[in-house]
């Protein structure tokens, strides 16, 4: 049988276990919103750049494979 | 005691001291050199917002796509023919076409959010326009008052009132010389704001034609899915896909129209206002 203040003790870990991972999760959210507010167009321009060329590298290894399309 | 507190709120100081704490904050922003901070600002934080409304959404999903593409590259160099992986193409380009569709989906928003800065811009344009106008009509009556005290001097009626004219024409030059540097700053930062307001639409229009090219791309793609998928043919579906033409040319168009707004920017940001000379 636990004693009153093992009770206690224990409630007090788990609001603390459950506070901590509030606060990581808040700290995570507002990274990722820091990070999403930083990416302009021109970052999308670049990526998109390079979309094109994975697109065109993959057209090329299946041409390679199937002959000529 | 009721009485008394009354009696201190009723009273005439307390009740100017009221009016000016309201009424401060609306004579500032009347103010010139209030208005070119808060203009300023305006176009500093729109262009930065521009850059950034639907960025973020449309960079994940073409991250996916671009990781999708090069998986797929993959698995068909390892495969020893295409059509092993058919189904797996398939669900592939399933994927990356419901990318591209929702970042189209941003297009919406995109257009929105620009409708409705253009007509801010437009706003804060006018109110440039209109203090460049205030400054104006300020030179014309403080050159009228100089030239009023010029004539006077020779007619003064004795020493005390041809030195009071001295000084209107001595406070008057002064005045004068503060405002025309003012109507210059305000000048050069019309310019500015006219060729930033046109850049960015440019610019937007270029973002705007990338998200209409992603709008078409997702259903090319969906077509071609859909023909890998029904007809078990790879090559079919890869000849739809190869239709799609090329945008790198209107990317690099974007980016050098993005980099021209950063330049007004820069341009707009350097430019300051000198003390208030007329109020």
């Amino acid at each position: 049988m636990l004693t009153a203040n093992q009770r206690l003790v224990r409630k007090m870990v788990v609001v603390l276990f459950v506070i901590g991972l509030a606060v990581a999760f808040a700290g995570a959210r507002h990274q990722q919103t820091q990070v999403a507010a930083q990416v302009t167009w021109q970052d999308v321009s670049a990526t998109l750049q390079d979309v094109e060329i994975a697109k065109r590298d993959l057209f090329q290894s299946m041409q390679e494979k199937t002959g000529a399309l | 005691m009721w009485a008394r507190i009354f009696q201190i709120a009723c009273s005439p100081g307390l009740l100017l001291a009221l009016s000016v704490t309201w009424v401060t904050p609306v004579a500032a922003q009347a103010d010139l050199p209030e208005q070119f901070v808060s203009i300023k600002q305006f176009l500093l934080e729109t262009v930065s917002e521009s850059q950034r409304v639907g960025a973020a959404t449309t960079q994940t999903l073409l991250k996916t796509n671009l990781a999708a593409f090069q998986q797929l590259k993959q698995r068909v160099d390892q495969a020893a023919r295409v059509d092993d992986i058919i189904a797996e193409l398939s669900t592939e380009l399933d994927t990356i076409a419901g990318n591209f569709e929702k970042a189209a989906l941003m297009r919406r928003d995109y257009q929105q959010y620009t409708a409705e800065a253009d007509g801010q811009l437009q706003k804060r344009q006018s109110q440039t326009r209109a203090a460049i106008g205030e400054i104006q009509r300020r030179i014309a009556l403080r050159t009228s008052e100089l030239e009023a005290a010029r004539r006077a001097v020779p007619n003064a009626a004795n020493g005390i009132d041809r030195d009071r004219h001295q000084i209107t024409i001595s406070a008057n030059q002064s005045v004068l010389h503060s405002l025309r540097a003012q109507a210059d700053i305000w000048e050069q930062f019309e310019s500015a704001q006219t060729r930033l307001i046109a850049t960015l639409k440019m610019s937007s229009e270029r973002v705007d034609y990338v998200l209409f090219v992603l709008e078409k791309n997702a259903q090319v793609y969906r077509a071609a899915a859909n023909t890998a998928k029904l007809r078990n043919n790879v090559r079919l579906a890869l000849s739809d896909l190869q239709a799609l033409g090329g945008i790198e040319s209107s990317l690099v168009d974007l980016e050098a129209s993005w980099r021209e707004v950063d330049q007004i920017v820069n341009e707009i940001g350097r430019q300051e206002f000198i003390p208030n000379a007329d109020s």
